[in-house]
């Protein structure tokens, strides 16, 4: 069994590669477009997961994400033979 | 709603002589047809101005209007080429207007003119749009969910200022995916916020829905390559002329065209973007 995907972790890993930002109170609810990166950053940490996951997020769901579980269960309708960690 | 007349002035109104330096000799400011050929980027312009007079029934009976026609290539075409009866063109910008009046055309009348705002002297029986529907929606719109509704009153509007069994050659670019690439990214989105503020390509999802209930599609054609191609053409005589450009322009002018049409060469290559034409007949 692969581990299932913890894309908290993997967005706090994320936001400090493409942003050296540190984001340890991160929540599932946090609002992505409260965390301060400009939309740039946004669209870089968004093709970290897609590379990482081997997915692409459509554009029409993109303009769609608010929280990082948005973002999470964007994903899992991509990856229906993943577990995702809660 | 979408680019204003201060908006269009800042993407069109740089001075008719600099777009005269790069674009096509009949300034066609929009994706010509290659279909994969070694043509000139005059050649191209002229399929591309006959395939839409196809898409749109044109014969020299036609009384035709053309919205959104930039400095009169396809009026002129129309005029000269398919000697239609009439030709009427709306623009946004005074200058492209200025351009067409200077060609004295036979049959052609030229107004500065939003579609919003126009009140056609009479009814049309054919109908052209080049590559205008990219300025009808600002990006803050599309965001907010406003793009199909404002497509579909355009639709609505130009139905009502045509007869039964009008046909309509439309010509747009098309938005696929937002690029993922840092630099892809910023470029795309200066693009669209400084060359050709207020507005925002539209997606083809969007066009086929918006044309309901006024219009039927008959026909889609996608584009990708051809318009990659055009712009390629665009950028190398833009960079023939730089040193003209810098001493009558500025550096920025040059500069910024050269970054502008270098991110549209490379947005058609990798899909961020692509040209779809289509032919629309009027449901009755
Ligand atoms: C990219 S140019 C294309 C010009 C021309 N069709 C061509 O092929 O070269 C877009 C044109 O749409 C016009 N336009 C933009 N917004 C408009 C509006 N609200 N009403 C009428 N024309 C508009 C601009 O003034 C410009 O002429």
């Amino acid at each position: 069994m692969e581990q299932p995907i913890d894309v908290l972790e993997m967005f706090k890993q994320a936001a400090f590669e493409v942003d050296n930002r540190r984001l340890p109170d991160l929540k599932l609810d946090t609002l992505i477009a409260g965390l301060g990166m400009d939309s740039v950053a946004v669209m870089e940490l968004v093709s970290y997961f897609e590379e990482k996951l081997s997915v692409r997020i459509p554009d029409e769901e993109l303009s769609r994400l608010r929280t990082v579980k948005d973002l999470r269960d964007a994903i899992a309708r991509l990856r229906p033979d993943r577990q995702f960690a809660a | 709603m979408g680019s204003n007349k201060q908006d269009i002035a800042v993407s069109y109104d740089v001075s008719n002589e600099f777009f005269r330096l790069w674009l096509d000799e009949r300034m066609n400011y929009t994706c010509g047809v290659f279909d994969g050929q070694e043509i000139s980027l005059e050649e191209a312009q002229l399929n591309k101005l006959r395939i839409l007079s196809g898409f749109a029934h044109v014969t020299p009976e036609s009384t035709l209007l053309d919205i959104g026609c930039g400095w009169g290539a396809n009026l002129e075409y129309q005029a000269l080429v398919n000697k239609v009866k009439a030709a009427h063109g709306i623009t946004l910008s005074e200058a492209q207007c200025a351009e067409i009046r200077r060609r004295k055309l036979p049959g052609v009348n030229a107004t500065v003119r939003s579609y919003l705002e126009y009140k056609p002297p009479l009814k049309f029986d054919a109908v052209m749009s080049i590559c205008m529907m990219e300025h009808i929606v600002s990006p803050q719109e599309a965001r907010e969910g406003k793009s199909i509704p404002a497509y579909r009153n355009y639709f609505r509007l130009v139905h009502e200022w045509t007869k039964p069994g009008t046909y309509f050659g439309l010509q747009t670019i098309l938005r696929n995916f937002v690029p993922r690439d840092r630099q892809d990214v910023k470029d795309v989105g200066w693009v669209t916020y400084e060359i050709f503020p207020g507005g925002i390509t539209p997606r083809l999802e969007e066009i086929v829905a918006a044309v309901n209930p006024y219009w039927e599609i008959l026909e889609i054609k996608t584009r990708r390559l051809d318009y990659q191609k055009t712009t390629w053409h665009w950028r190398d005589r833009l960079r023939r002329n730089e040193a003209k450009i810098r001493a009558e322009w500025g550096d920025k002018v040059f500069d910024d065209y050269d970054r502008y049409l270098s991110t549209c060469v490379r947005g058609f290559e990798k899909h961020y973007q692509s040209l779809a034409q289509y032919s629309l007949k009027r449901i009755d």
